[in-house]
């Protein structure tokens, strides 16, 4: 990664100033990216819970750039053994642990903790670290239930400590450019906002063989006890960016899903697709599959008069700004040319199918070089070293889970799904 | 092989035809540049295709005169034959 490059990018051409949810905010965190020699001399420790492959990528990261913001991993802690051993031999300073509550009373150092344990067990260690004072990073989605996920949030608001879930849409410049667009009025009025994240293969881990009993311990993403699948661990990102757009959440959902592919004893579905409603009529169409990745995975937010497909950094207007004009000489020699060679007409159409535009747009952001996965780090240092969290960034998180939870039990029931008022969290902001 | 001799004055000619091929090109490009309502740097940047312009001109009037040239000495050896 370009560290240079990448902070220069940000300062310089991001962070000119946005007015969402949380960005002004957000990008002077960004800015500010390790250029301040005091704050990197006042280090940050960090514990990771759950050293899988997400808590694994996560305390690589760390161990590889944390020296930008002072922040250092010294705890480790896991229930599985192999996993643990994995992510200390990278980083064999950090002290060990297989109970993450022993982890909060010993590591008496620590700042903040990193939770990437399966979904079903993120609520418990979260409440437990923030109770015992301490920030804390928690990948996404936030729980398994609803419940689990308002218990998070009321702690949050409780202990008055930082909360970030893992969402790197928000701290990634394409993203935080498009909302400025978006804000600005350059799309005009959003009225439909589409995504789809299509992947093909079967989404399992391999277990050891001589071990069959740990299926569920290491495919937990495939059933229902640990996780709703495709939703909690992709959709809530794409349900995250938009509620964004829209600066608001959605009214209902409604929804289908099926296992139509992948039969091999699972449990969640490898298809499904959603329609998220807002009050001022947007439409939010998300579906995800697991059986042909022909499309990857996109974001496309249409307003009449422009469309963002933000995964892959492009913006495009209804009305494409006209070609500049050739040189004078130029155009009298294609003049000449028409008259001499003249144009023979063909016959026309009295219909012009609707098909896509050919015109291939602009880029959101001159060079696409991160996706924001470091960049939260940026923003959870932040909020340690100034013992408070960055205001709206929570919300994100929250209602992103709330409404993925909600999808699953559209899907579930086959019925149109409100959120309860109990699960509103507007008191807490009062 | 027989030497091919360019007269000084042939060649005062020539240069002569394509300096007017080259003013000539350059007020096309002015005309263009009034006609379609373009920069005025044009006069500048798009000299390459100015001196294209130019050369096509210039290998314009040579075949011209080429043709006159070859007219004109029909002409002559159809006079002297008659007398």
């Amino acid at each position: 990664m370009l560290q240079q490059d990448r902070r220069t990018f940000l300062k310089n051409s991001l962070l000119a100033g946005t007015a969402m949810i949380t960005p002004i905010s957000l990008m002077k965190v960004l800015a500010n990216d390790g250029k301040n020699e005091a704050i990197r001399k006042d280090k940050i420790f960090v514990g990771v819970i759950g050293t899988g492959s997400r808590g694994h990528h996560l305390a690589s990261l760390i161990k590889e750039f944390g020296h930008e913001i002072g922040m250092e991993v010294t705890a480790l802690c896991d229930v599985y053994q192999p996993h643990l051993e994995n992510t200390h031999s990278m980083i064999p300073e950090a002290k060990t642990y297989n109970d993450y509550r022993r982890m909060l009373d010993e590591a008496r150092e620590l700042h903040g903790v990193i939770i990437c344990t399966p979904l079903h067990v993120h609520a418990q260690p979260t409440i437990d670290a923030m109770e015992k004072g301490l920030h804390v990073f928690c990948e996404k989605a936030m729980a398994r239930t609803l419940d689990d996920t308002y218990a998070m949030a009321e702690a949050h608001y409780r202990t008055g400590k930082a909360l970030h879930i893992g969402h790197q849409r928000l701290f990634d410049p394409k993203f935080l450019r498009g909302m400025n667009k978006v804000y600005e009025g350059e799309l005009g009025k959003v009225t439909q906002i589409r995504a789809y994240w299509h992947r093909n293969n079967d989404w399992r881990r391999p277990i050891p063989e001589d071990q069959p009993e740990l299926e569920r311990f290491i495919n937990w993403r495939l059933y229902r006890e640990y996780s709703c699948g495709l939703l909690t661990e992709l959709a809530s990102h794409h349900i995250q960016v938009a509620n964004w757009v829209k600066k608001d959440i959605p009214i209902d959902v409604r929804g289908t899903g099926s296992i139509s592919f992948w039969k091999d004893g699972r449990e969640v579905e490898d298809n499904v697709a959603l329609i998220f409603t807002y009050k001022d009529g947007t439409q939010f169409i998300y579906d995800s599959m697991i059986q042909n990745r022909r499309h990857g995975l996109e974001i496309q937010v249409l307003g009449h008069k422009g469309s963002l497909e933000l995964e892959t950094n492009s913006f495009f207007l209804e009305e494409p700004p006209p070609p500049p004009k050739p040189a004078g000489i130029v155009q009298l020699l294609q003049d000449l040319e028409e008259n001499v060679l003249g144009k023979i007409p063909i016959g026309s159409s009295s219909w012009d199918p609707e098909v896509a535009m050919t015109y291939k747009g602009d880029s959101v952001v001159p060079e696409n070089l991160t996706d924001g996965t470091w960049e939260q780090f940026t923003g959870f240092a932040k909020a340690i070293r100034e013992d408070k969290p960055i205001p709206g960034l929570f919300e994100e998180g929250y209602y992103s889970s709330i409404w993925t939870l909600l999808g699953q039990q559209a899907i579930d029931t086959g019925k149109v799904i409100k959120m309860a008022e109990k699960y509103d969290i507007s008191k807490f902001l009062k | 092989m027989k030497d091919i001799l360019i007269s000084g004055s042939r060649i005062k000619t020539e240069l002569k035809f394509l300096l007017y091929s080259y003013i000539a090109a350059n007020l096309v490009n002015v005309y263009a540049i009034l006609n379609y309502n373009t920069s005025w740097i044009e006069l500048l940047t798009w000299q390459r295709l100015i001196i294209l312009i130019a050369f096509v001109f210039y290998i314009t009037t040579v075949i011209i005169r080429l043709i006159f040239f070859a007219i004109k000495r029909l002409f002559r050896k159809t006079e002297r034959v008659k007398s």
